[in-house]
């Protein structure tokens, strides 16, 4: 499917920098051992996918790569298969200033699979922790060596919940030695008692450690890339997490994939039967306007400060009461969680805390507020 | 089986890089009567398949000894299943000097190298008198997309390289010599054993200096490690034939997790 060209926010300048992510949900595994589909049904999909999606932006630039396929249902035929058509559709870039990033349940992780996508190209490791009270050390140090090993340039985890027990396993690693993650990412967490409290330990306890805080639930080893594009201002925010590639169009491939293009977010089907015969995603559904405003969230996000200013400025949008009238009522008695200066807002280490409640109260009054700021109608789609 | 003769064609490369024309093929040689067709594609095809394979292999003359295959650079058009002898692969460093990244044996399919940037990032050099097929990847490609097992085949075989040269640079990097000699025999003990010869008996067909040069050790530093390995009866040597006496011990020299 070719984006059409006279969809505002589409950009297919070639030197625009484009990202790809490939997912599947990681159910699939039983969903194959149960058929009657299997993982060569997977495969064509995506194939076919990718090839239809590649003409007008194949020639951009591939900075950005995420590997979000269950291992356990692919073999390396295919794996080396999907890798091989997507460098014939895209143009896969130069190794090292891209981010070309696999993921791997930790059990997954082996040094036959390791050894396969560094050839692949790729140079960056995530390793995802599922639902656990503790971590397992020597799985993790065996993991962190064996990216090592194959001079892997980041390892990464991921977290589906915040562990209490992550910033003593951290510091364990590094007492043995050991290289610690570069970034530390959670994912969205059910609201609970003790995923708050397990939250505040872990964000204290990483911050102690010497991570930055992207957002406040991306933690980043203070040398990384990410924190110095941080510094930098050269941080770029997607669906898909943080990157400092200049990536922010990223084409999504995969069944319950998700691509943004611009202002518009787009969305694969979830189940394997409607994605091998879906034509094109489906439009991700805008009770949000975030499309309108992404540049104040990402912005938020990104340097957990706001240059009001800039936004009366280029937009001509005045922020800051929409902003009172947002947070007003979330800042707790005796605790700031932010503070304006000289037409800049900054989050204060509380408000970075609370970034989550503070974006989500600041979402519903830009909602209610879109049409009365201007240039902030909905982009018709 | 039919038996075609194809006419000459793409030609592999002399030493000088120039093309030559191709003896006719022989009509006795086809995949289907290929002994290694169990291992080389013909693996992944039906038996009457095999033909529409065989259709599009180019034979040529057999390469002698330090003959070109192939020149780093050269465009890439074929790759290659070696059907006796063996070939080595090099690059060239920065510094101007050779350096080995591979020995094909037959049954083995080299030149995957140039595929990714349409031309050979190595080059080619048969060790010995040795046959090869030739197989114009165009071609392959559109046969692959008839014959879905062949061109899964072939992303196994690309998988299986690409993890071993991986592997490669990690023993390298991180391995004893001892560790590094071990590996490089028990991977060729494994790939004659997929042969159906001998794991245990054989011939090795590259030279100290090449071993030394693929595994980033001295000529001196791998006769003292054979040296040693047959002080310890892990092996007997007798010039360029190698018995291996203690496999178990062997894998444990080598902790038995890299192919060479």
């Amino acid at each position: 499917m070719a984006i059409p060209a006279n969809v505002c926010g589409f950009s297919a300048a070639p030197h625009t920098p484009l990202g790809i992510s490939l997912y599947a949900p990681g159910e699939y595994s039983r969903i194959f051992a149960a058929g009657p589909y299997t993982s060569r049904h997977l495969v064509e999909g995506l194939l076919r996918e990718l090839q239809l999606r590649s003409p007008g932006i194949g020639q951009r630039k591939v900075s950005w790569l995420d590997w979000q396929l269950p291992q356990s249902i692919l073999d390396s035929a295919d794996v080396t298969e999907i890798m091989y058509f997507l460098g014939r559709c895209y143009s896969l870039g130069e190794v090292n200033s891209c981010r070309y990033s696999v993921t791997f349940d930790l059990e997954d992780f082996n040094e036959v699979r390791a050894a396969l996508f560094k050839g692949l190209g790729f140079n960056s490791v995530e390793i995802r922790i599922e639902d656990c009270k503790t971590l397992n050390l020597p799985a993790l140090l065996r993991s962190i060596s064996i990216a090592a090993d194959f001079h892997y340039q980041h390892v990464n985890l991921t977290l589906t919940r915040p562990l209490a027990s992550l910033v003593k396993t951290l510091k364990q690693l590094s007492a043995r030695g050991s290289t610690l993650p570069h970034c530390v990412s959670l994912g969205r967490f059910p609201c609970s008692a003790e995923n708050s409290r397990n939250f505040d330990a872990l964000f204290t306890g990483m911050t102690t450690l010497g991570y930055r805080v992207l957002g406040n639930d991306c933690f980043v080893s203070s040398d990384s890339a990410l924190a110095r594009a941080q510094r930098q201002r050269q941080l770029c925010l997607t669906n898909h997490g943080y990157n400092c590639q200049g990536v922010t169009d990223i084409i999504g491939l995969g069944p319950g994939n998700s691509s943004s293009w611009g202002s518009l977010h787009r969305q694969n089907p979830r189940q394997l039967p409607a994605y091998l015969t879906a034509q094109s995603p489906d439009r991700i559904p805008s009770g949000l306007p975030a499309h309108n405003f992404k540049p104040v969230l990402a912005q938020l996000l990104c340097y957990h400060n706001l240059d009001l200013t800039y936004f009366r400025r280029r937009y001509q949008w005045n922020l800051l009461p929409l902003i009172e009238q947002a947070w007003s009522q979330l800042q707790p008695p005796g605790r700031v969680l932010y503070s304006i200066r000289q037409g800049e807002l900054r989050l204060t280490a509380a408000g970075v805390r609370s970034l989550a409640i503070l974006c989500d109260a600041l979402i519903e009054h830009l909602r209610a507020a879109t049409g009365t700021l201007p240039g902030s109608a909905s982009v018709a789609e | 089986m039919s038996r075609k003769n194809i006419a000459s064609s793409n030609s592999t490369s002399d030493s000088s890089g120039n093309s030559q024309a191709k003896c006719h093929h022989n009509p006795l040689v086809s995949c289907g009567d290929c002994r290694l067709n169990a291992i080389c594609l013909p693996i992944s095809l039906h038996v009457d398949d095999i033909d529409r394979l065989d259709e599009i292999i180019q034979r040529g003359r057999p390469l002698q000894k330090g003959e070109y295959l192939y020149h780093t650079g050269a465009p890439f058009r074929s790759v290659f299943a070696i059907r006796s002898g063996t070939i080595k692969a090099i690059s060239i460093t920065n510094g101007g000097q050779e350096q080995v990244t591979g020995f094909y044996l037959p049954g083995e399919i080299l030149g995957m190298d140039g595929i990714a940037q349409n031309h050979h990032t190595n080059s080619a050099i048969a060790l010995e008198t040795a046959a090869v097929c030739e197989i114009p990847f165009s071609r392959l490609e559109e046969l692959s997309l008839k014959l879905p097992g062949l061109q899964r085949h072939f992303f196994s075989l690309m998988s299986k390289e690409i993890t071993s040269d991986q592997q490669l640079i990690t023993l390298l990097s991180k391995n004893s010599a001892d560790e590094r000699v071990a590996s490089l025999l028990l991977s060729i003990s494994t790939r004659n054993h997929h042969r159906h010869l001998s794991a245990t008996c054989f011939r090795l067909p590259m030279s100290r200096a090449d071993i030394g040069n693929y595994l980033g050790l001295t000529i001196e530093t791998v006769s003292r490690v054979l040296s040693r390995f047959q002080k310890s009866n892990l092996l007997a040597v007798d010039k360029k034939e190698i018995t291996i006496l203690d496999m178990d011990a062997l894998k444990k020299v080598a902790q038995a997790e890299s192919r060479c």
